[in-house]
């Protein structure tokens, strides 16, 4: 016998499926945009669809900048970051719920009050501090000041005080050291945190742009970001070419998002305290 | 109990955190991605090599430019060709973003050491650099090495970059505004092609006539128009008003701006707002790409726009209608002393306190600019040149000839009167003033604000920002 589709069903499908052409409509609209020939470009009313696919749009966004080695650094960067994030802020914010120390709550709150400074506010003294260690043009400048963050060690901490008590007090009346309870249960159980987290941070450093340029100089070090702007100009403007650059650097982008969301459904799904 | 107090604070804690961001996010407005968050250095990185691939024994000379795209390209053709044309000097050039982005970079790179040697920068930054003191003037350069005769260079291009009585900087890719014009419109309106508007007041006049209409739905517009600081400066000059104290700051340092003492910000502001009020302009608050794409695409007969765009708009239209460059309209006044003010980037030499280094750079800047390369460039992208022995070369007037509107810009900066109003403002916080008459012209338009408080708002704002500035540098 069929299984029987319930009308709300279909009805919560569709609305889904509406939502989702809303907000994947600007994507799809560049993608579109990127195979145009310049003369269908500005035609009114705006055309959605190309007439021909145009593919010299992308070779010549290749030629006006290195977008593949650009995709090369800007991925070691972010992974680089997101793994130091996530590690840094899985071990601090474990410390921070688990264990108990002298002075937990002052630390604690002074990591959190860094919070409160704006990046803007600086950038410019971090820059001096980086180009007097010699690490202008570096992998290293890029990646240093991003290995820890107070937002990642404050989430990870939240996601530790989550778990119950009684996991704790079980391991330890067994036998468990805090490292072997960092590493065997509470790790495994924050898996979908770290997951959402991994996904934010790796996306945040993939969209900087004011940081790589100040600390990179020559066009091999150079990050996605300002490769886009490589190919914009204050008094002149190709939008072909503009837009086959949003697409070539959005692929990973969202191919990490689609990893990191396979991960985080495995993480919500693995049971914690099973009967 | 305890837990719960620190829960308090915690969450009272990150409500700040998050709003500081907010407001953050709101007042930059720019593209960029802020730190999340500031961090301990840790660890050693690992060490990359630049991408230098100069020539055994050739000297290494940085070049910072602002230039991408179609423009970039042009750029890294001279560069290219002067590296091949000797083996001595190796030029390492590198786009550094857009010119607001390039002139960050270079406030924290010089005090800590890593300024390039030669940089290309726009008008706005021309009081900084020469406050800066790393920049070398190019006269004192010229006093050396006459290569460059300085009666040679436009003159008002030589009025606007002279500061403190030196000629600075060798422009490199000078632009003013122009109108353009679609003159397959005008001519189904019943307007003549070869005579468009030259004043706002004829611009309200034929108008009307531009309007298309199917329905309710507006298929063309008379104009577009986008807010933009420039256009504004350029308003003041034109009615021959000064735009800062002091005589555009080039007697001695403004201390405040005079536009809206002098009444010219009123009647721009007010000219502006009826237009589009009358639904004559249509306006594209700040987007400049959107303005440019309108009149592309023959939604709106006329527009402003830098004559740096030509080649783009010539290339976006395609075989569409026919475009046409005029003068930039006026606004009345004392017209005959008004005129258009200059905009585009220039090269500075920069004091790297060495001497080779500093010989070899200007020898760098002295072939970019020179009349045959500065053709070429012209050329390609619609910049003129700011050397008028480039338009003497037979290329140059070949091109010309069979290109009227790239003559448009030249005329119009041939026909401006050298006085302190076409000179230009001198000011250390340009920028700054530049964006706060945006907000503002932004809010009269869209937002109802009034004029007068729109003036009020920008002056005491800059003022005070003049004010500031000149703090730091006494």
């Amino acid at each position: 016998m069929k299984p029987k589709i319930k009308p709300q069903k279909i009805v919560f499908f569709c609305i889904n499926l509406a939502m989702c052409m809303v907000i994947i409509m600007p994507i799809v609209y560049a993608a579109c945009l990127s195979l145009m020939p310049p003369a269908q470009l500005y035609d009114y009313p705006p055309p959605v669809i190309p007439e021909t696919l145009y593919f010299e749009n992308y070779t010549t966004a290749l030629s006006l900048a290195p977008i593949f080695r650009f995709i090369l650094n800007s991925f070691t960067v972010a992974v680089a970051c997101t793994a130091g994030q996530l590690l840094t802020g899985a071990l601090a914010g474990y410390a921070f719920s688990m264990l108990e120390f002298k002075g937990k709550q002052v630390l604690f709150f002074i990591m959190l009050s860094t919070m409160m400074i704006p990046g803007q506010a600086i950038i410019i003294a971090n820059y001096l501090t980086v180009s007097r260690m010699g690490l202008i043009n570096t992998y290293g400048a890029l990646i240093l000041p991003y290995l820890t963050s107070a937002f990642c060690v404050f989430n990870m901490r939240q996601a530790f005080l989550q778990l119950p008590v009684e996991l704790n007090e079980a391991a330890i009346m067994d036998g468990c050291t805090p490292s072997q309870f960092f590493m065997k249960v509470g790790l495994p159980l924050v898996k979908p945190n770290l997951g959402a987290l991994g996904v934010y941070t790796f996306l945040n450093v993939w969209n900087q742009y004011l940081w790589p340029l100040l600390v990179t100089d020559s066009k091999n070090m150079r990050t996605v970001q300002i490769g886009l702007g490589m190919l914009q100009n204050a008094d002149s403007n190709a939008v072909g070419p503009i837009m086959a650059g949003v697409v070539m650097i959005l692929l990973p982008s969202i191919a990490v998002f689609v990893f990191g969301q396979k991960q985080l459904i495995e993480g919500l799904t693995a049971g914690a305290v099973k009967g | 109990m305890k837990t719960k107090k620190v829960k308090q604070i915690v969450s009272a804690l990150l409500c700040a955190a998050v709003l500081t961001n907010v407001l953050v996010g709101c007042s930059g407005g720019q593209k960029d991605a802020a730190p999340a968050s500031s961090g301990q250095p840790a660890a050693q990185g690992e060490k990359s090599a630049g991408a230098a691939k100069a020539p055994e024994g050739a000297r290494v000379i940085t070049f910072w430019h602002c230039m991408g795209g179609n423009i970039g390209e042009a750029v890294e053709d001279i560069v290219n060709d002067f590296n091949n044309s000797q083996s001595e000097i190796y030029v390492q050039s590198d786009f550094q973003g857009a010119y607001d982005d390039a002139l960050t970079k270079l406030k924290a790179a010089m005090p800590a050491g890593n300024a390039p040697d030669v940089v290309q920068m726009f008008e706005l930054g021309t009081r900084y650099l020469v406050d800066s003191g790393f920049a070398i003037p190019a006269e004192d350069m010229l006093a050396d090495d006459p290569a460059i005769n300085l009666d040679d260079i436009e003159p008002i291009l030589r009025n606007y970059y002279t500061v403190n009585d030196k000629f600075q900087c060798i422009p490199f890719n000078p632009s003013t505004p122009i109108m353009y014009y679609n003159k397959t419109a005008f001519a189904e309106a019943g307007l003549d092609p070869e005579n468009p508007p030259t004043t706002f007041a004829e611009i309200e006049e034929i108008g009307p006539k531009l309007l298309k209409k199917d329905g309710n739905r507006v298929i063309q517009y008379p104009m577009s128009l986008f807010i933009y600081g420039w256009f504004f400066e350029n308003f003041v000059a034109g009615m021959g008003e000064l735009y800062a104290n002091n005589n555009n700051g080039r007697t001695e340092r403004a201390t405040a701006v005079a536009y809206d003492q002098n009444g010219s910000a009123k009647t721009i502001m007010e000219t502006w707002k009826h237009l589009v009020d009358e639904g004559i302009i249509v306006n594209y608050g700040r987007k400049s790409d959107e303005n440019k794409n309108a009149f592309m695409s023959g939604q709106a007969a006329m527009t402003f726009e830098s004559t740096a765009q030509l080649t783009a708009i010539l290339n976006g239209v395609g075989d569409r209608f026919e475009v046409g460059t005029a003068y930039l309209p006026m606004m009345g006044g004392k017209a005959d002393e008004g005129g258009v003010i200059i905009g585009g980037g220039n090269l500075w030499l920069l004091d790297n306190k060495d001497e080779q280094r500093k010989k070899d750079a200007w020898e760098f800047i002295k072939y970019a600019t020179s009349p045959e390369v500065a053709a070429e460039f012209s050329r390609k992208t619609g910049y003129f040149c700011a050397n008028t022995k480039a338009y003497e070369t037979e290329e140059m007037k070949k091109y010309l000839e069979e290109n009227p509107n790239f003559q448009t810009a030249i005329n119009q900066l041939h026909d401006a009167p050298l006085n302190y109003a076409t000179q230009g403002a001198s000011l250390g916080v340009f920028s700054e003033i530049r964006a706060t008459f945006e907000q503002n012209m932004e809010l009269v338009l869209q937002n109802g604000q009034s004029v007068d408080d729109a003036i009020a708002a920008i002056a005491s704002s800059a003022n005070d920002a003049i004010a500031n500035y000149n703090a730091t540098v006494k």
